[in-house]
Parts: C-alpha cells; sequence; structure tokens
C-alpha cells in the first residue's frame, strides 16, 4: 500500500526541493565566499606570524616570539578548517574566538614595563577591525545555514484504527473535521464555495507560539477510501504538504492510517522562526494528533484531564504545564467539535469548581456518610 | 471539595480543590463512599513512581454514588450505586474488544510519556502518575469517572461497601495472579507478599483448586491473616527461614508449580541481596528493588509459572536470566483488566463464596489520610488495608466526643462507626472473627 503513491511523493520532492536549493544557493553564496576569504586570511597570517615571529612581534608591540608563533599555528588550523568546510559556522566562529585571545593578549601587553603603547594602540586597532569582519561573517554563515537546516521536515506516521477505509477517508476528506483533533489547528474553512466533501481549496489558521499562522492549501490527489493529499498553495509563508493514506490493517480488522507530512518552511525571519520549531515538535505533536484522531473516531471523544480538580500546584508546575506543549492534553479551547462538551469551567485547579458545585445538592456531613444505601453493614455481624 | 492530594515523597495533604465536572460526554460524576489506600498508592508515597506532580489526586480504588452523567452515558442513572474499576478503559479499542482493558488505546491522555519509558503506552489510571494519564483519583469527595459507561459495575442493594469496594481493583488483581498460574488439581502455590493483593490472590488459588498454598511474610499478623482468613494451608516468615530450603522440602526437590510475586518494586530482603538493592537502589543504578521477583523465579520450579501482580516502574537490577531460560518458566504480569473480573467475582461475594472485607483493618476518614498512609506504610498497629470514607467528618481522637455527630453516624450506621477505628478495635475485630 505505501508505494501507491510513492511515485507522486519523490516527484514532488524532488521538484521542491530542487526549487529551493537554487533559492539557498543564492543567499548563501555571499556568506560562503567571505568564510573563504577570511580562511585564506587566517593562512597568510599563520604563516607570517610563524615564518616572521620575531619581526611581527617587534611590529605590533609583543617580544615573546614563542607566544605569536603559537598564535600562528592557531591561525593555521583555523585558516584549513574553514577552506575545508567553508559552510559550518562554527569554524568560523573560531576565527572570533581567536579574535578574542589576540584582544586580550595586546592588552595584557600594555601592562608591561617596556610595553610599546603606539604600536599595540595600532594592533589593537587592526584586530578591531578584523574581529568585527568575522562577526559579520559568522552570523551571516550561520543564518544562512539554519534557513537551509530548517527545512525539509519530513514525518511520516501510522496508527491503526477500527473504523472501515472509506468511513475514515470521508471524515478527513472534510477537512473542517481537523481542527477537532489537530491541537495547534484552529480552523480549516473551504475556499472555492464548494460543499466541504468536495471543496479542494482550503484556509487554515493554526496557532503558533508567535501567534496566528495563516495559510492556504489544495487538495492535489484524492482517492476515495485510499488516500488524500494535499499541498500548500504558493505563496502562503508555510510550505507544507501531506498525504494520508488509508490501508487494511493489522490484525485484518480495521483500517491501518498514515499520515505523511513535509514542512519545507520558507524564507522570511518570522517563517524561519516557525520552521525551526517546526524541526524540533511536529513527530512527537503529530503522533499525538494521529492518537487524538483515533480516539475521536473510536470513542466519540478525546481523553483529557483539563479541567479536572487538583491540589495547589506550585509555580514551577504551572509554568511547566503552560510553556511545554506536551503537557496539555486537549486540543484547541473550541475542541467541542461534536458538541459535546459541556464544559462548566475552563482551566485547572482551585477556584473552577464555584459554577458546577451548585449542580448537584451536596449532603450535609456527616449525614452522608449513612446513606441508605448501606443499610447492611459487616461491622454489624461483631457487636 | 475535600481530597487527598500528593505533595512529594512521604508528603501528602488534605486540600480543598476544586469539585470535578463533566468533561466529555461519557463522562461521570461519583460522590465517594468509600476510597481504599492501595500497596502501590504506598509506591507514589515513597517517591518510587516518576512524573507525579504536587497537587494529584490520589486513589483508584473506590465506589459511590451517580451524580451526573454525561450525555454519552445511557446505562446509568443518578442515584445508581458504582464501584469503579481503576483502569480507565474506552471499551471500543483492539484491546478492550479482546478483554485487554488495562491496555485500552485510547484513555490515556498522555501516552506520548509513558511510550518514551516503556516502549508502549498502558491505559489511563486513576491518581497514579501522569505515566498512566495523570487522572484525578478517588480519595476524594468526588470524582470524575471518564468511560463511565464501560467501567462502572452496579451494585444492588444487600452488600456493604467493604463486600464490593475491592472489586476496583485489589480482588481482580489478586485473582487475575492466580487465573495466570494456570493451576491444576494437586498444584502448590507460593504466594509472596501478604498484603492485600497477597491475601486475594491466596483465597483466589484456593478458589481455582490449588491444593496448597504456600504464603511469605514477615509480618506475623499477616501470615496469621493469610492462614485463618484466605485460607493459606502454610505460612512462612522469611526474616527466620531459609524460604528456598523448606519449599524444596514441601515439594520434594521440586519447588512450587506457580510462584506469585505480590510484593513489586519495594521488596525488603535480609542478608546480601537485600544490602546488595538498598545500595544499587540508593546509587540509582536501579529504580525497583526486585528481590521477591528473584527469589519467586529462583524457587519455582521448572516449567512452572511466575505470576506478578506486584507492581514494578522501572528497572531492576540481576534479573536471573539464566534461571528463567533454563527452568522453562513462564512470566506473566499485567495491569489487571479490572473489567474482565468484575461480574464473575460480583456474583461470587452475591452467593457468598468470597467475602473480601475481612483485610480491613482500619476505617478512617478523608481527612486523616496522611496519618493513615504512614500507618498502613510502617504496618503500624497490624495495619493490612485502610478504607477512607470521605463522607464523614473527622472522628480520630480529637473528635471522638464531639457531640452528637460522631455518636450519630456511629449508631445510624455500624459500617461506618467512628467508634470502631483505632488499635483497640482492630484487635477485637480481630479477636471475634477468629474463633
Amino acid at each position: 500500500m505505501a508505494n501507491t503513491d510513492g511515485h507522486s511523493w519523490d516527484e514532488r520532492r524532488r521538484q521542491q526541493s530542487g526549487e529551493r536549493s537554487a533559492e539557498q544557493r543564492s543567499t548563501n553564496s555571499d556568506a560562503v565566499r567571505l568564510a573563504r576569504a577570511l580562511g585564506w586570511f587566517s593562512i597568510g597570517l599563520g604563516v607570517a606570524e610563524i615564518a616572521a615571529s620575531r619581526g611581527l612581534g617587534t611590529l605590533v608591540g609583543i617580544q615573546r616570539p614563542w607566544t605569536v608563533r603559537a598564535l600562528g599555528l592557531r591561525e593555521l588550523a583555523a585558516g584549513a578548517a574553514i577552506l575545508t568546510r567553508p559552510r559550518e559556522p562554527a569554524f568560523l566562529w573560531s576565527r572570533v574566538a581567536g579574535d578574542a585571545m589576540d584582544l586580550a593578549l595586546l592588552g595584557a601587553a600594555f601592562g608591561a614595563r617596556d610595553a610599546h603603547r603606539l604600536r599595540l594602540t595600532a594592533a589593537l586597532g587592526s584586530v578591531g577591525a578584523v574581529t568585527a569582519v568575522d562577526v559579520l561573517a559568522s552570523r551571516r554563515l550561520s543564518a544562512a545555514v539554519m534557513g537551509q537546516h530548517a527545512a525539509p521536515v519530513e514525518i511520516s506516521l501510522s496508527v491503526g484504527i477500527d473504523r472501515s477505509a472509506d468511513e475514515l477517508y470521508r471524515f478527513w476528506r472534510d477537512m473542517t473535521n481537523l481542527p477537532r483533533f489537530m491541537s495547534s489547528v484552529r480552523e480549516v474553512r473551504p475556499l472555492d464555495g464548494l460543499p466541504p466533501e468536495q471543496a479542494r481549496r482550503w484556509h487554515w489558521t493554526a496557532t503558533a507560539p508567535a501567534g496566528l499562522l495563516q495559510w492556504e492549501s489544495e487538495i492535489i490527489e484524492e482517492r476515495p477510501a485510499e488516500l488524500i493529499s494535499w499541498r500548500s498553495r504558493s505563496g502562503t509563508p508555510l510550505a507544507s504538504e501531506g498525504t494520508v493514506h488509508f490501508s487494511a490493517a493489522l490484525n485484518g480488522a480495521g483500517t491501518l492510517v498514515r499520515l505523511r507530512t513535509r514542512y519545507t518552511g520558507a524564507s522570511g525571519a518570522a517563517t524561519a522562526t516557525v520552521a525551526r520549531l517546526l524541526r524540533q515538535l511536529p513527530r512527537q505533536q503529530m503522533k499525538a494528533e494521529l492518537r487524538r484522531f483515533k480516539q475521536l473516531i473510536e470513542t466519540g471523544e478525546i481523553a483529557t484531564i483539563d479541567g479536572q480538580p487538583a491540589g495547589p500546584r506550585s509555580p514551577m508546575v504551572r509554568w511547566f504545564q503552560r510553556v511545554i506543549p506536551a503537557t496539555r492534553k486537549t486540543p484547541a479551547p473550541d475542541d467541542a467539535g461534536l458538541g459535546l462538551h459541556p464544559r462548566a469551567g475552563t482551566g485547572t485547579g482551585t477556584g473552577t469548581g464555584t459554577g458546577s458545585a451548585s449542580r448537584w445538592q451536596k449532603p450535609s456531613i456527616p449525614a452522608g456518610g449513612a446513606g441508605a444505601e448501606r443499610s447492611i453493614s459487616t461491622e454489624g455481624a461483631q457487636s | 471539595m475535600k481530597a487527598n492530594c500528593w505533595y512529594g515523597s512521604t508528603d501528602v495533604r488534605v486540600e480543598e480543590v476544586a469539585d470535578p465536572h463533566i468533561i466529555n460526554p461519557r463522562d461521570a460524576i461519583v460522590r465517594i463512599t468509600s476510597s481504599a489506600i492501595c500497596g502501590s498508592d504506598l509506591h507514589l508515597y515513597d517517591g518510587y513512581i516518576p512524573t507525579m506532580q504536587q497537587g494529584d489526586i490520589l486513589g483508584h480504588e473506590f465506589m459511590g454514588e451517580v451524580m451526573e452523567v454525561g450525555p454519552g452515558v445511557k446505562n446509568l442513572k443518578v442515584g445508581d450505586r458504582v464501584v469503579v474499576p481503576f483502569p480507565i478503559a474506552c471499551g471500543a479499542c483492539f484491546f478492550c474488544k479482546r478483554n485487554l482493558w488495562s491496555l485500552c488505546e485510547n484513555s490515556n491522555p498522555n501516552a506520548v510519556l509513558a511510550e518514551k519509558l516503556w516502549g508502549r503506552a498502558p491505559c489511563g489510571i486513576f491518581g497514579y502518575s501522569h505515566l498512566v494519564g495523570g487522572y484525578a483519583g478517588g480519595q476524594a469527595e468526588y470524582a470524575r469517572v471518564p468511560f463511565a459507561d464501560v467501567g462502572p459495575i452496579k451494585i444492588e442493594d444487600g452488600l456493604s461497601d467493604e463486600q464490593v469496594l475491592f472489586l476496583s481493583d485489589i480482588l481482580p488483581t489478586g485473582y487475575m495472579a492466580a487465573e495466570n498460574c494456570r493451576i491444576q488439581p494437586g498444584d502448590t502455590v507460593a504466594v509472596w507478599g501478604c498484603g492485600p493483593v497477597g491475601q486475594f490472590s491466596i483465597v483466589s488459588a484456593k478458589l481455582l483448586g490449588a491444593e496448597r498454598v504456600i504464603a511469605i511474610d514477615r509480618f506475623e499478623e499477616r501470615l496469621r491473616m493469610a492462614r485463618e482468613r484466605a485460607g493459606a494451608d502454610l505460612t512462612l516468615n522469611y526474616s527466620t527461614t531459609d524460604i528456598n530450603e523448606v519449599l524444596d522440602d514441601l515439594t520434594g526437590g521440586r519447588g512450587p508449580d506457580a510462584c506469585i510475586d505480590a510484593v513489586g518494586m519495594e521488596a525488603h530482603l535480609p542478608g546480601v541481596w537485600g544490602l546488595y538493592d538498598r545500595a544499587k537502589k540508593a546509587m540509582r543504578l536501579e529504580s525497583d528493588r526486585g528481590g521477591a521477583l528473584r527469589q519467586a523465579i529462583q524457587a519455582c520450579r521448572n516449567g512452572g509459572v511466575v505470576s506478578v501482580p506486584g507492581v514494578y516502574g522501572g528497572l531492576i537490577d540481576s534479573m536471573p536470566m539464566g534461571a528463567f531460560v533454563n527452568k522453562a518458566l513462564t512470566l506473566v504480569s499485567g495491569q489487571t483488566h479490572v473489567h474482565r473480573y468484575l461480574r464473575p467475582l460480583l456474583e461470587r461475594i452475591q452467593k457468598g463464596e468470597l467475602d473480601p472485607s475481612f483485610i480491613v483493618t482500619h476505617r478512617l476518614a478523608l481527612d486523616e489520610a496522611p496519618q493513615a498512609y504512614e500507618i498502613f506504610k510502617h504496618k503500624q498497629q497490624e495495619c493490612v488495608k485502610v478504607v477512607l470514607k470521605p463522607g464523614e467528618r473527622t472522628a480520630g481522637r480529637s473528635t471522638l466526643g464531639d457531640g452528637g455527630n460522631g455518636a450519630g453516624s456511629a449508631r445510624g450506621n455500624g459500617n461506618d462507626g467512628a467508634t470502631e477505628r483505632g488499635v483497640g478495635s482492630v484487635g477485637a475485630d480481630a479477636g471475634t472473627t477468629r474463633h
């Protein structure tokens, strides 16, 4: 079953990565070129420091040739590393660390009795200028490489659900159902004015750490009771695509649902952040979402403890629950997709009970302990 | 409402918390009339089970009266008296349909966490850490019961709380442990641990036809209970007896046909193994002390069954895998599939074949939960089982003379009588029933 769509999937992937790498190259090349130049600069300086340690030392005002030679070795190592892996930001950042060391040495040399202040000042100035260039170059390279790593993210997960492929297909084909179990998706609505079970273009609204995230997608392939494939439309900030397959399950009962998604991120600072988050979260989140899908289909509800009482929590636990999404068990607050969540209160902990407390008559204590239903007692026998 | 909450190792507190309410359509709210402290609660109390959070409400052995049902619950109505099974099960998934209720795929909202630790997640469980869902427990005045159309069993009048309360966990747990032994006529079954689950394992092994049941513990009062109330044929005190030697002797050098580890992760062992486990545990090289399990595997006859109702949470060290393989043993365990046993065991209770109430030694008000944990943990006052009565006012020593309230309660229902508590009354209880 997995291969029925393999063709189109791979094809799309090639297409997409082709587009992206072209775009990436252009943003990348400047940073890499600068890194190479700085690599050669390191080599040159290193050779000079070793070969002419005395002369160079005198020039900058440091009268310790062995120190200068050691610095030369460091420069050679840094240069060699940068030239062999010009796309590795760590190597370029090592130059910044080297600059800091040089500045510290020059600063310390000011304290010596025979310090040549003019020469030291001139040296400090030039090392400072080089440091500025190094920092700039390292940051650019880091940013370029980060964007490269942020995409693509590809996840494939499956879950067995005790329902027919057709039923599951129809549930998923109406994408307005998705927010009922996808915790971060707030709304999916059709864009082309067709009824949900026929609509092909969709508008998504999701909550992200930075606020609301919106994009559009279109269904690019559908085979009843077998698969649905969609991808984000060009021009939307989040480039993503997904396929859900339905096939005969293990143990001969129910359906194996396989969800594959692929996020390619996009350009732009805000979406780069989103993409980075997506890189860390999605597998676990998608797993949780598939599980909620299963719960919703098999039991009609999603297991949760949100809203149940607890003793006073420590501030740390409260912080943890707010910040770490995995500890939040329910989807979006309006997850009452079935219209079945008659929530009396929201939130957890104390203070939510006032509304619900009045709903049943609390028996007054201690009379409640002697309910009529327990008229026969084990203890009666022994007295 | 009041609820007994976990705040850390040996730190539980009765706090005022919000009342529970219906969250999902298949929920029910139960007003709790009796709620027991389980031996496995002591693992939480001692801080052995990870992922507890401060403020979590404890308790998974409870029963009470239905106060409210969600729109999806058709088989219960307000006022029904129910016992609630400790595993939460949906009744619709792969495992529920195969009668493996404690493996329900749909009831653990925190399955991701359990999968990290165990590879796969079990069902949700009331009041037993966030690995099993983080559900608020039943040592409280009220509890929310998810999938209430599947779990709770209705109890008709005529049976006391204490006769049916243990259907929630330890009676089926002991029964399943014995059933897993696949007992044949003539079999000898050895039971490590004579706490409540051990007692019910002994009862069940006899019910299922074991010819001889040997009970092992170090507390004389528990061994006495095993002999006199549960029906053990023989009891061994491991602190004064070499267990393997005696078991050898009793079985012609062959070993018991089945061994039940009703001790779990906090085993106490004398001698070198005991020291070994304590040291390993102290250095955090193992999370669970596996002394009883090792001994059971060692003692079991070739081709026999080692059944483990005792709770383990993480890793034990020095698992005698060589013995396990070369003796061709079968190791069986699992959180109890309580739903499977509710009806058959209730029928046995109704017919009078079984009266599980004999294990109760202490009855305390919910307010007294922190003391109750201390008493139970240290086996003070010959404690075997504590039942908390959330419906009652604190009736400890200080409030006994508290005008009409305490007396009224005692008069109104002997079962809940405040005057029955304490060492003296427990002794009297044992005394009267023994003769």
